[in-house]
């Protein structure tokens, strides 16, 4: 059979010394070339959609640029960040919780919206980088289950893909969430952004004020975030036009269920997380979102996933009656998930005002009425 | 259509039949080996109408007897059309009919199975002879980088017709014709061209990438379409269009049925019926039928109107402009094998006729509004526009390609030829564009081969 087999190979020809030399510069410069044309697709499908994803997404990775280039500082050392998905982006705002303590702390709102807790690990890597660690971070762990969600890895893939600028990074997500799109998508983004790439293209062609329009309306986007130091009120999602829920709003309601809570087995960056903080000195306070009144039912005790992680951990605190579930009234959210404005000073005060108690701040120190 | 394990029953008993069947009539004299030959036809195609058309028979006998009121007696069963089926029954029985015909058979049954079961070609083509793929199977191969270049080349230009050029308009064509209602008669004309370059880049991208993934492995396989769009005929269209099975239909049933040499109405009756097996072919719907019956009656029609269509071309003229002639020509023929297609594509014949009945609609508003911008813009703001773009653009350069390419062939070369020849840095250069085109604009969704369900 293998008489069956004749080689004829000659794809480059190294029979002499002047044709070895010429392929020695050749084969670079031929790959140079490849690597030119992939790197400038690659950049015109980030561009794409640096243009059309939405605010969630450009909230994530302009946080994650500024965390990089040392640029959430401004000035004032931040000793306290707020982390946690898109329902402590719209629920904590430094600014009132910095004067409801006096000043004691400065804070920083790092969430990543739609994200779990990995790329917050990361994002806090990035910044003790370049800065010393800050006291306190305000989390709240969302549910998403890390390797068992097939969810979590969709979302890493769709939010933070291009924030995060480490192949580290990206290959560990893969791997643990046992997803190597994550990865793909990274190296291929228009697999991803293939809409946006069109949509981009033709305007481009046809209709350039778009997106300049979009451009402006983002930048104006992130410049209301770094104004509010993180903080952003998602407005374009507020379903009704007072941006406040009406009363009889009643769509989401599990009035027999208790609420989702983490998994504290299910996602290896939690334990890195906490690992990583302990290590740091930094002192973890577990906070929950608040759910619209009669969404859920009440705990009738300290559910189990809190008591894990304050015996595994000894960096970690959870207010008296954090683990409850906080139930505000409609007229306090903007969408069923999110709160609106008015919601997010009155849960700013709430967590500030637990803050306080716990790391012993002085009620003379808190501003809270 | 699907891939089921327990199918592969169905590959190997085509394959067994078709593998004794040759060596009996090999073995046999007289009317036996027509016999036997008969036997292998009809187990052939009694696998293939059982799987492909048994449920369409008994829809249809079941609506025509509550038709008239009856009970019937036959049912639908849950058949799924197995993958390719249509494909490699007419390969194997092509083989069969080239025994009968004096061929010598093939005694390896390994070889005689790689044949049917060559996994390039297997799922939609090209539906290979054995003159040209068995007698490849025997011959030593040689690791040659250039065939192994050619075919990865072949390949990379299949997935640009299928990736950057079908998938793209299936988007606009899916739309449009998943509720024709919704639009006026130009965005149904507009939908049905789509389609035709659809179907065309789909079903030659997959042909591209099988005869490239072949000749990296050191096989030839038969060429199946040679820019069909540029026919000036419908009989010239058929010799562009999905070749390996108009031959097939052509060798194996036009000419043993007696081809143009009888009768005229005779002659007439083959057309049609040759061209309804071939519409049936493709699936059991009768809309597939009808497509086929149309370009059955395209042919009939212009043998009928050819003194007709030359006084046309005397009287005007026309003649004396060749090239606008031929445009003409070409773009009648275009328009032809475009409205047959609405049938290929409608999922139902009322779909289809709504289509045909309607595509005359919104062309005068158009008409009239030529010089406004805005309002041609408004016309076809219904059809996805970003995701047409960057097809018409390909099938811009689709179309160039095949024009260089047979320019140069008739030379001796070939488009790929010629960029073969040109300075390594331009010819990398244009393979990175290429690869980048396809990576920037192709649509990496899920979307199947159209012609898999076949």
């Amino acid at each position: 059979m293998a008489g069956l087999v004749q080689s004829n190979l000659s794809i480059f020809n190294f029979e002499d010394t002047a044709s070895m030399l010429r392929n020695t510069i050749l084969i670079p410069t031929i790959l140079l070339i490849g690597l030119f044309f992939f790197l400038m697709q690659r950049h015109y499908v980030i561009d794409a959609s640096s243009v059309y994803k939405d605010g969630a997404a450009i909230i994530c990775e302009s946080k994650r640029h500024l965390v990089r280039s040392n640029q959430i500082n401004n000035n004032k050392r931040i000793n306290t960040f707020f982390i946690g998905n898109s329902k402590i982006l719209t629920g904590l705002i430094p600014d009132y919780f910095d004067m409801d303590l006096n000043g004691a702390v400065t804070s920083f709102n790092l969430s990543l919206p739609a994200l779990p807790v990995g790329p917050h690990y990361y994002c806090l890597k990035d910044y003790i980088k370049n800065n010393t660690p800050p006291q306190y971070i305000v989390i709240y762990l969302s549910t998403y289950r890390g390797m068992i969600d097939s969810m979590a890895g969709k979302l890493v893939r769709y939010y933070c893909n291009q924030g995060s600028m480490s192949f580290h990074e990206l290959l560990s997500y893969s791997i643990f969430f046992r997803d190597p799109w994550i990865l793909i998508y990274h190296i291929l983004p228009q697999l991803m952004f293939s809409d946006f790439v069109d949509s981009y293209t033709f305007n481009n062609l046809f209709h350039k004020d778009d997106i300049i329009k979009i451009r402006e309306h983002n930048m104006t986007l992130l410049t209301r975030m770094v104004k509010d130091r993180g903080y952003y009120f998602i407005e374009e999602q507020a379903r009704f036009p007072d941006k406040a829920l009406p009363e009889d709003f009643s769509e989401d309601m599990h009035p027999n269920q208790t609420r989702p809570i983490f998994d504290v087995d299910s996602d290896i960056f939690l334990d890195k997380f906490f690992r990583f903080t302990s290590s740091e000195g930094i002192k973890v306070l577990l906070i929950e979102p608040p759910y619209r009144r009669g969404q859920y039912s009440q705990f009738s005790e300290i559910p189990a996933q809190y008591k894990a992680i304050l015996q595994r951990y000894d960096n970690v605190y959870i207010a008296p009656d954090g683990w409850k579930t906080k139930f505000y009234e409609n007229r306090y959210f903007s969408d069923p998930t999110h709160l609106n404005h008015e919601g997010a000073i009155l849960y700013t005060r709430e967590i500030a005002h637990e803050f306080a108690e716990l790391f012993h701040l002085g009620p003379d120190r808190c501003g809270i009425p | 259509m699907a891939f089921i394990p327990i199918y592969i029953l169905i590959l190997f008993t085509t394959i067994l039949v078709d593998y004794i069947s040759g060596i009996l009539i090999d073995k046999s004299r007289g009317r036996r080996r027509a016999i036997i030959l008969a036997l292998s036809i009809v187990t052939n195609l009694g696998m293939l109408g059982f799987f492909k058309y048994f449920n369409f028979v008994a829809s249809n006998i079941a609506q025509l007897f509550s038709f008239f009121g009856w009970s019937c007696p036959v049912h639908t069963l849950p058949i799924i059309l197995p993958i390719g089926l249509s494909f490699h029954t007419f390969q194997s029985m092509g083989y069969t009919v080239e025994v009968y015909r004096g061929r010598k058979p093939e005694y390896h049954p390994g070889v005689f199975a790689l044949y049917v079961m060559f996994y390039p070609q297997l799922v939609a083509g090209p539906i290979e002879r054995p003159n040209n793929l068995l007698v490849q199977l025997k011959q030593p191969k040689d690791l040659d980088y250039q065939r192994i270049a050619d075919g990865l080349k072949l390949m990379a230009w299949g997935f640009f017709k299928k990736l950057v050029i079908a998938d793209r308009l299936a988007v606009i064509v899916d739309q449009v014709y998943g509720k024709p209602t919704n639009y006026q008669g130009v965005i149904l004309a507009s939908a049905t061209i789509c389609f035709a370059y659809q179907i065309y880049c789909d079903f030659s991208g997959y042909t591209d990438i099988a005869i490239g993934a072949a000749r990296v492995m050191g096989f030839d396989l038969m060429k199946n379409f040679s820019q069909p769009y540029l026919s000036s005929s419908v009989s010239e269209f058929w010799k562009r269009w999905h070749i390996s099975l108009s031959s097939w239909f052509r060798d194996y049933l036009y000419i043993p049925l007696g081809g143009n040499r009888v009768s005229k109405w005779r002659h007439r009756f083959n057309l049609i019926l040759v061209f309804l097996l071939s519409g049936l072919w493709h699936g059991a719907s009768w809309t597939f039928i009808i497509w086929g019956l149309i370009h059955g009656g395209y042919l009939i029609l212009s043998i009928w109107t050819k003194g007709l269509r030359q006084k046309i071309v005397d009287i005007t003229g026309v003649g004396n402009y060749p090239v606008f002639h031929n445009v003409l020509r070409i773009s009648l023929t275009f328009l032809a094998v475009c409205f047959a297609w609405i049938f290929f594509r409608a999922p139902d014949i009322s779909t289809a006729w709504y289509i045909v009945t309607h595509l005359w609609t919104g062309w005068y508003d158009l008409l009239v509004n030529l010089q406004a911008p805005a309002a041609i813009r408004n016309t076809f703001s219904s059809l996805n526009l970003p995701v047409l773009l960057p097809a018409l653009v390909s099938i811009v350069i689709l179309e160039l390609a095949g024009y260089f390419h047979n320019t140069y062939s008739r030379q001796g070369g070939g488009a790929a030829r010629i960029l073969a020849s040109r300075p390594v840095l331009i010819r990398w250069s244009a393979y990175y564009a290429l690869f980048c085109w396809i990576l920037l604009f192709g649509r990496f969704g899920t979307k199947q081969f159209i012609y898999f369900q076949f």
